[in-house]
């Protein structure tokens, strides 16, 4: 018997209750695309919790005692999964398209973002998470990773080797429409961003320069203190978590993104503002957004600290020619970021 | 109204499928958000087959855990159909919507893969107990009527208070009693389409039908039409939207509506606000609960004859239609969504 047409999609999604990021987007994105070319597709998602560690198991129990090979008498042709641990359920076509593992057991081991130890417990637990990755990874048919980044630490860590796929941007709106004067962020406001990293820069930048701050997140509030304290709150604006045309508006009408996260997986944001034809500075330890962030061509790649980011942010806030020209440059870079190729290469 | 609560609704997903069970629980989750709350539909995917993967599907919510995510606490977690339910949660309330009937009422019938195999009646009493004990953990039970409150309370001795969901659809009008009589709804075998068909040779034939919806029935209600020689009294429409609905519930003399011992039915309440008698059976279960024979509708056996005279009746007698309707309307729960959520979150 000839091999099914995959026609019938199951996304595979991990759900942290009352928080949405990049990977929801993409979910959301990538669902939208497949039902725009005709692919019957729904979300599976299940709730994760990883406190305490032994919580981590029961998600990855939970997902294993699934069977989606069917649905009320509807094949499912092909499951597409991508966070940890939405990949350990069960399938004979699975793909994976890898948006992170639990990084506390990797890469971010040893540092202040892991809750891991360096005692016994822990590390059974680590090895538990690596064996049973490199079980549930291994029994899918082909592996993608959202970036260069991504893929790299599944080969470091897990010896597995993966092709790299770049997610497009979910928003439709987004577009350019010649150079602004203020600096933005967007992201949600969680340590890793290091948005604190932006507001001294700001501070150090000096006057006549605004910032637009769009996203929530738990470091909400301790941000606006620092603003605050900085002195700079009358030219830093919160927005807060904003619908995708107010989010467009913004990118199109912004001087420069600056976006420094800890090592990210990959970064939407940078590949926002390409879209809306504006230049990114990043810092040289912000992991995927290198991948697009060329210094000197698409925009600035500083020294994570606030004089260097200060430096770059003056820069661009005196040479709108520079700014201009970096983020067309960006642009260019990104053209070949289409949901079209990203649709081909997870059904073909 | 208290402090602003986080809340899980919790419903039990058929991946491609989108029923009255996913219009409910937006439903429930829209009018929390309305009320200040903030909540989250949280969906594990269902399979009853192979019979085993019932209990599996329900351990799956046993190993979830949203008691504290991301280092905050989660509120609450309002569990509906089955096995949402089996989820662990310190704040539970369960607003039942479906057991898994296979196992209860009709077990050992044609509606159930269940028999008196030894195999299937140990599966069985795994899903009685999970059922009964994942149950007792809930702070309350609700049900969605008073007919599922009765069945939780005969097969697991269980008592649930009956919690009507309001309609998903507003706007509903009265408009003439025209020549046609409307069915609503899913074209399974349990909702007995077939039985209203089977009247139309022996009602007037000025007298037509409309049936709305879609389902696996449907291929075998058109051959049954053509080989009752009625093919040109039936009109099949399949979906509409919601506006079409509202003139088709408009424009009808009276709705048909006799599916076997529905949980609640809210094709009734849905006629009633369009000022519509209802036609139903004896056996229709949560229907009953609105529906009184010669009061705010014609009841009637399930069988093809007795429904035929209802109908001709009602088709000969508009004035009694519009009484029967506009009773009708008068006795549908009136309750809110912000009832509801007043009476879940308290």
């Amino acid at each position: 018997m000839g091999a099914r047409l995959a026609t019938n999609i199951l996304i595979c999604a991990t759900q942290v209750p009352f928080v949405h990021g990049g990977a929801e987007v993409l979910v959301g994105g990538l669902k939208e695309a497949l039902q725009s070319r005709g692919f019957r597709t729904d979300v599976v998602s299940l709730p994760y919790n990883w406190q305490p560690k032994s919580e981590i198991f029961r998600s990855l129990m939970a997902w294993r005692l699934l069977d989606i090979r069917e649905s009320n008498g509807i094949p499912v042709d092909r499951v597409i999964c991508t966070k940890f641990p939405s990949y350990a359920v069960r399938h004979p076509h699975k793909v994976v398209w890898l948006v992170h593992q639990h990084r506390q057991a990797y890469d971010w081991y040893g540092t202040g973002y892991s809750d891991f130890l360096n005692t016994p417990a822990d590390r059974r637990v680590r090895k538990l998470i690596k064996s049973s990755d490199r079980r549930t990874l291994l029994e899918a048919e082909r592996i993608f990773a959202i970036s260069g980044n991504v893929s790299a630490r599944l080969k470091k860590y897990n010896q597995l080797t993966s092709e790299v796929l770049y997610p497009p941007p979910a928003n439709p709106h987004l577009g350019e429409s010649g150079i602004g004067d203020f600096v933005l962020f967007v992201g949600r406001l969680d340590r890793a961003k290091r948005v604190e990293l932006l507001l001294e820069a700001a501070k150090l930048a000096g006057g006549g320069i605004q910032y637009v701050i769009a996203g929530a997140g738990p470091e909400r509030r301790m941000l606006e203190d620092k603003a605050v304290r900085l002195g700079i709150d009358d030219r830093v604006r919160f927005a807060g978590f904003l619908p995708d045309e107010e989010i467009a508006g913004l990118y199109a009408g912004c001087r420069a993104v600056v976006y420094t996260p800890v090592d990210e997986d990959y970064g939407y944001a940078a590949v926002e503002a390409f879209f809306s034809a504006k230049p990114v500075i990043t810092s040289s330890d912000s992991g995927g957004v290198l991948e697009f962030v060329r210094d000197g061509e698409t925009g600035i790649v500083a020294e994570s600290n606030p004089a260097a980011l200060a430096g770059a942010i003056a820069r661009l806030a005196s040479n709108s020619n520079l700014a201009s020209q970096l983020g067309c440059a960006g642009l260019a870079s990104v053209r070949h970021i289409t949901w079209e190729n990203v649709i081909e290469r997870l059904t073909a | 109204m208290g402090r602003p609560k986080r809340i899980a609704v919790c419903v039990a997903q058929v991946p491609f499928f989108r029923g009255g069970a996913e219009a409910h629980v937006e439903g429930l989750r829209d009018a929390l958000v309305r009320a200040g709350h903030r909540a989250e539909i949280v969906a594990v995917p269902f399979k009853w087959y192979p019979k085993a993967q019932v209990v599996r599907s329900a351990l799956a919510w046993r190993f979830l855990n949203l008691d504290r995510v991301n280092d905050e606490p989660i509120d609450m977690a309002i569990c509906t159909k089955f096995p949402s339910y089996v989820l662990k949660h310190p704040n539970k309330v369960t607003w039942i919507i479906h057991q898994f009937r296979q196992v209860y009422d009709w077990f050992n019938t044609p509606l159930s893969e269940f028999t008196n195999s030894p195999e299937d009646l140990e599966i069985r009493s795994q899903i009685v107990e999970l059922d009964r004990r994942a149950l007792l953990e809930s702070r309350r039970i609700y049900s969605n009527s008073k007919n599922t409150a009765n069945r939780l309370e005969k097969y697991t001795g269980l008592k649930a208070i009956p919690l009507y969901p309001p309609l998903q659809r507003e706007g509903f009008r009265s408009g003439p009693y025209g020549e046609y009589v409307l069915s609503v709804g899913r074209l399974d075998k349990a909702k007995r389409v077939d039985l209203l068909l089977q009247t139309l040779p022996a009602t007037p034939t000025q007298m037509n039908c409309v049936v709305v919806g879609e389902g696996p029935e449907r291929r075998k209600l058109e051959e049954l039409a053509a080989q009752l020689g009625v093919s040109h009294r039936v009109k099949f429409l399949g979906y509409v939207v919601d506006s079409e609905l509202i003139e088709l519930y408009a424009n009808c003399f009276a709705v048909f509506f006799a599916p076997l011992d529905e949980d609640y039915g809210y094709i009734t309440v849905e006629a009633f606000r369009a000022g519509k008698p209802v036609v139903t059976a004896v056996d229709s279960g949560g229907v009953l609960e609105f529906v009184t024979d010669g009061e705010s509708g014609l009841v009637t056996e399930p069988v093809a004859e007795e429904m035929a005279k209802a109908l001709a009746r009602l088709f000969q007698d508009r004035k009694l239609c519009q009484e029967l309707g506009l009773e009708g309307n008068k006795r549908a729960p009136q309750n809110t969504w912000q009832d509801v959520v007043e009476t879940l979150v308290g």
